[in-house]
């Protein structure tokens, strides 16, 4: 309510009915999620309980602790950034990966496969600020349904790196905001090296099964590699499949430099293709840069695929320039306006005060919110299954599937409603 | 009513004039898309020459005769995809002979319902229920009805093996059954990207048979074009619940129109076309699948299905006599003596049944808040029966529980208290709700979202009263937990905003507001507790309503104008 309408004879009046505006339309308190230690481990083959963001479509899982046999290394490291214990990796996947894996069973399997929901990929970020040794480092994460956004902090003696999450609401497009804050007067050993930063695109290179990987020759190729600064990765159905189907995730760095720092800023790239005995294929990005001074980049994953073939005339390849070229047109005033908008028409549709039930309450809102980030707003893309877009792994329990009996309408019951 | 809607509601009139919804003359007039009528063209002096007729005398289905017939004979690549299948079968493991009831065994114990990832370790399991089913016919239809696909992949795989195995399976049974499973399925509206292969399919059907690589595709484009084309009332194969609620809710009548009386039809037309009819002239739903494959008599799931969709397509359209008098044909639910709680199915004792019980109750909605009181202590008992709150399934039984409605005040060995309810639920979150608050469960869990919907209909419920009316009643349940509740635009069927504050205190409900998107007649279960009541419209002035009775007290009726917010309170008296 604006001030400027308020008169001296009637504001009383205006803000006794503020008050009552408050109270029975926005009585509601939108609960975050918070954790202050490791977070739930991936890939998993359930639900992960980790912090989740997404757009309906597009989804994102949160972990520090990525275990699998994929991911591991020789050294020991926990993920495709193997040179940092402290990593967070953010496990990307759609709705529409359901499809390709359908398409790549029949081909694999014969047709008695039923098909299964498969994982997609991921973005790593790690950094060499904080050593394994170091009992300084510490972490905590942040899931705020009211804005879909994640957060995630690493602190040690030597500085600070929070890096935001959020999806956007209509494109399938993730933007990931980091931003490196050095301790001020450091304990000098901080300052000793540089300080390297990797944001990796990775993907899986052949479906991962109970009993490993597929027969070789079934790899899911990798079709694009570095392009102008950007990195693509893919799986895809195999050559033999009655109708490719083909998801693509690419992503760029823009690196803001905010300081009058002279130090400089030098960024390589590289890339680790699998092997046989290497399930994950990464392109990296590395960022180095003097310890001493704070630093914001942002990275941008777009994702592209060709599920639902339309417009048919469009390959893959062009679908996926076209996603890669908005997501780099989407600036960060417009991301902000687009997810406010959108999470606030959400949230002001409608809302429950439970005052004495607390728990119920979140649940509620909780569950407001699994809805909106698994249910795309498209009509033509896949709706979600058991697992919605929140598979990690090739293998999930039920397949991530459609099943029968109550569960895949069970998602929209309270909807209607709503 | 918007331009668009008009032009819906003009078109239904001129169809339900011409009563074009008889049968043959809808098939016949879905086959004018031309390239559907070519596909379909090879194959019409089959199905259409020999239209279908439901013998329902000799109790045999006879529509898919000329389906299989067809097939078989016209294309004989369905015969190498037969072939395929069953390499493929031996290939991953079984001993496939081609013996109807050695697929049977085979398939429940390497496919199953829920696919090959499941089967190390539900092999074990699978197989003894399949060694259990002793009588071929109803293991034709276990096979069949296990085996339901919604995922495209499955649907393509199992129409291929039709193709192949229907003739020792007995073809008619084994589409007859798979149509049926998939048309008692319930998804939403959102679903249609699940049969996006079929819909695939519908946009380009030539395209599909041109490009099939493999007899599997060709085999399942063909006999779904079949399916398709013949029954047209069948439009999306798959029947929406949902669609049917969101109707409800929306009174959209776009949807309603194209989408929601097609369907629902068209589902019931299938069953009219295999149910059998007893001594007492009763319709009998047998043999068909309860939840996840036990082979039964009339499972209640498919009654109450069929009772609320003949009852909305009455209630929404001019219903054709069938339809209209399937209510009262279909067979009873069967109640347990002892308990006085629905079973699952025919024969069924309470150990037999489980939480599917439930269905008449939600999301099958056979009766409402305000149906009889026996009906309502029928549906509390069955909730409280099978239920266990704090570990069950929480998205069917916590919604069940709400729309049994509660036994404060009455004998609490019935049903549910409200006390038991809130409780129950805050176990499940103790039990179940992850940091990122969404419910675990082992398979998934998304659909645990769906448990909102009970949080909401404990606040409010809206249900038709009349031809012209909404009845809303609030805090039904909450009421009873003596607690404070407010709620802001909350939507019940009829198109109706209702925001409401629930003073636990005092135990009244104090405010009120409502907005009608639909301009129906709206009668409120006087929630004050007093008789002096006053509607304000949105300009302040008092709005003249009248006082009617429902089965949850005095009823306020008034006529709200569309989009206006009114503000009922209690007057100064009380």
């Amino acid at each position: 309510m604006s001030l400027s309408i308020i008169t001296r004879t009637n504001h009383v009046l205006f803000f006794i009915l503020g008050i009552w505006l408050l109270l029975v339309e926005f009585t509601f308190a939108i609960p975050i999620a918070t954790w202050n230690s490791t977070l739930p481990s991936l890939p998993t083959n359930t639900l992960p309980g980790s912090p989740l963001v997404g757009n309906g479509y597009l989804g994102c899982m949160l972990t520090t602790e990525a275990w699998a046999v994929p991911f591991a290394t020789a050294n020991g490291a926990r993920g495709p950034g193997d040179d940092s214990l402290f990593s967070t990796h953010y496990f990307i996947n759609s709705n529409g990966m359901w499809d390709i894996k359908q398409a790549a069973d029949a081909e694999h399997l014969g047709p008695t496969s039923t098909g299964t929901k498969i994982a997609l990929g991921g973005l790593t970020i790690t950094s060499s600020l904080f050593s394994a040794d170091d009992s300084s480092h510490s972490f905590e994460a942040t899931q705020n349904i009211e804005i879909g956004m994640v957060t995630d902090i690493h602190r040690s003696k030597c500085g600070e790196i929070a890096t935001t999450t959020t999806v956007h609401p209509t494109l399938n497009t993730m933007i990931l905001s980091t931003k490196f804050l050095p301790t001020p007067n450091p304990d000098p050993a901080c300052t000793t090296n540089p300080v390297n930063f990797t944001i990796s695109l990775w993907t899986f290179s052949q479906m991962q099964t109970q009993g490993g990987g597929l027969p070789p020759g079934q790899k899911t190729p990798l079709v694009f590699a570095t392009n102008a600064g950007s990195h693509f990765v893919s799986r895809r159905t195999g050559d033999n499949s009655p109708r490719e189907v083909r998801a693509v995730l690419s992503a760029f760095t823009d690196i803001m430099d905010e300081t009058d720092s002279d130090s400089e800023i030098i960024v390589s790239n590289s890339v680790k293709l699998a092997d046989d005995s290497n399930f994950i294929s990464e392109f990296k990005t590395t960022i180095s840069i003097s310890a001493n001074r704070p630093l914001a980049f942002t990275t941008k994953v777009a994702l592209a695929d060709n599920v639902d073939q339309s417009p048919a005339s469009t390959s893959i390849d062009d679908l996926t320039l076209q996603a890669l070229e908005t997501a780099k047109n989407l600036n960060r005033d417009n991301l902000n306006r687009d997810n406010r908008d959108w999470w606030e028409g959400f949230w002001n549709a409608s809302s429950i005060s439970l005052p004495t039930q607390s728990k119920i309450e979140r649940f509620y809102y909780g569950a407001q919110y699994i809805l909106a980030i698994s249910s795309p707003k498209n009509p033509n893309s896949p709706t979600p299954g058991l697992f919605g877009p929140f598979s990690s792994w090739d293998v999930n329990g039920w397949n991530g599937d459609y099943t029968l009996d109550y569960n895949f309408e069970a998602t929209f019951y309270g909807a209607f409603s709503r | 009513m918007s331009e668009r809607s008009e032009r819906a509601l003009m078109k239904t009139r001129a169809m339900r004039s011409a009563k074009i919804c008889d049968r043959r003359q809808q098939s016949t007039a879905k086959l004018t898309h031309p390239i559907r009528l070519a596909l379909a063209r090879s194959f019409r002096s089959s199905f259409i020459n020999n239209a279908p007729r439901f013998d329902r005398r000799s109790n045999r289905p006879r529509l898919t005769d000329a389906y299989f017939k067809a097939v078989l004979d016209g294309i004989p690549s369905a015969r190498k995809g037969a072939q395929a299948i069953i390499k493929s079968w031996n290939d991953f493991g079984g001993n496939f002979t081609g013996d109807s009831c050695d697929v049977a065994l085979h398939f429940n114990t390497h496919i199953g319902p829920f696919g090959s990832g499941d089967i190390d370790e539900e092999v074990g399991e699978r197989s003894e229920r399949a060694s259990l089913v002793e009588d071929r016919k109803h293991q034709r239809a276990k096979i069949l009805t296990l085996f339901v696909p919604l995922n495209s992949i499955r649907i393509r795989t199992f129409f291929a093996s039709l193709g192949g195995v229907g003739e020792s399976l007995g073809a008619e049974d084994a589409l007859e059954w798979s149509v049926r499973k998939l048309a008692v399925y319930e998804v939403s509206e959102r679903s249609e990207r699940a049969l996006m292969k079929t819909r695939i399919l519908e946009m380009n059907p030539a395209k599909m048979l041109q490009t099939a690589t493999s007899t599997t595709e060709l085999t399942f484009s063909t006999i779904f074009l079949l399916a398709r084309s013949l029954h047209s009332c069948f439009v999306e194969n798959a029947p929406r619940f949902a669609r049917r609620s969101h109707y409800e809710y929306t009174l959209d009548e776009v949807m309603l129109e194209e989408k929601t009386l097609p369907l629902l039809r068209g589902l019931i037309s299938w069953f009219e076309c295999t149910m059998s009819v007893d001594d007492n002239g009763l319709f009998v739903d047998s043999p068909d699948s309860a939840a996840e494959g036990q082979i039964v008599s009339n499972p209640i799931m498919s009654l109450a299905f069929l009772q609320r969709a003949a009852k909305f397509v009455t209630d929404n359209s001019e219903a054709d006599e069938f339809t209209k008098s399937l209510g009262e044909k279909l067979s009873p639910f069967q109640i347990d003596a002892t308990t006085g709680a629905w079973l699952n199915f025919d024969g069924a004792t309470t150990d037999d049944s489980n939480m599917w019980a439930n269905y008449p109750i939600h999301p099958g909605e056979y009766y409402n808040s305000f149906s009889d009181t026996d009906i309502l202590q029928t549906a509390q008992k069955t909730s409280k029966q099978y239920s266990v709150l704090a570990t069950g399934r929480p998205v069917e039984i916590f919604p069940a529980a709400v729309k049994a409605g509660v036994s404060d005040g009455q004998d609490p060995s019935v049903g549910f208290t409200a006390r038991e309810i809130i409780d129950g639920m805050n176990a499940f979150l103790d039990n179940v709700m992850m940091e990122n608050l969404l419910p675990f469960t082992p398979a998934g869990g998304i659909e645990n979202v769906g448990v909102s919907r009970a949080v909401n209909e404990m606040l409010v419920v809206g249900e038709f009263w009349g031809d012209d009316a909404v009845v809303i009643s609030l805090f039904d349940v909450w009421k009873f937990t003596g607690e404070s509740a407010t709620f802001s635009n909350l939507l019940t069927k009829g198109n109706l905003l209702v925001s409401a504050r629930f003073d636990g205190k005092v135990g009244e409900t104090t405010e009120l507001k409502l907005k009608s998107y639909s301009g129906m007649n709206v009668v409120v279960v006087n929630p004050f507790g007093c008789d002096d009541v006053i509607i304000l419209d949105g300009g302040g002035k008092e709005v003249d309503f009248e006082v009617e009775k429902t089965p949850k007290g005095e009823g306020l009726k008034f006529k709200p104008k569309i989009g206006e917010l009114y503000d009922m309170i209690s007057g100064s008296s009380c």
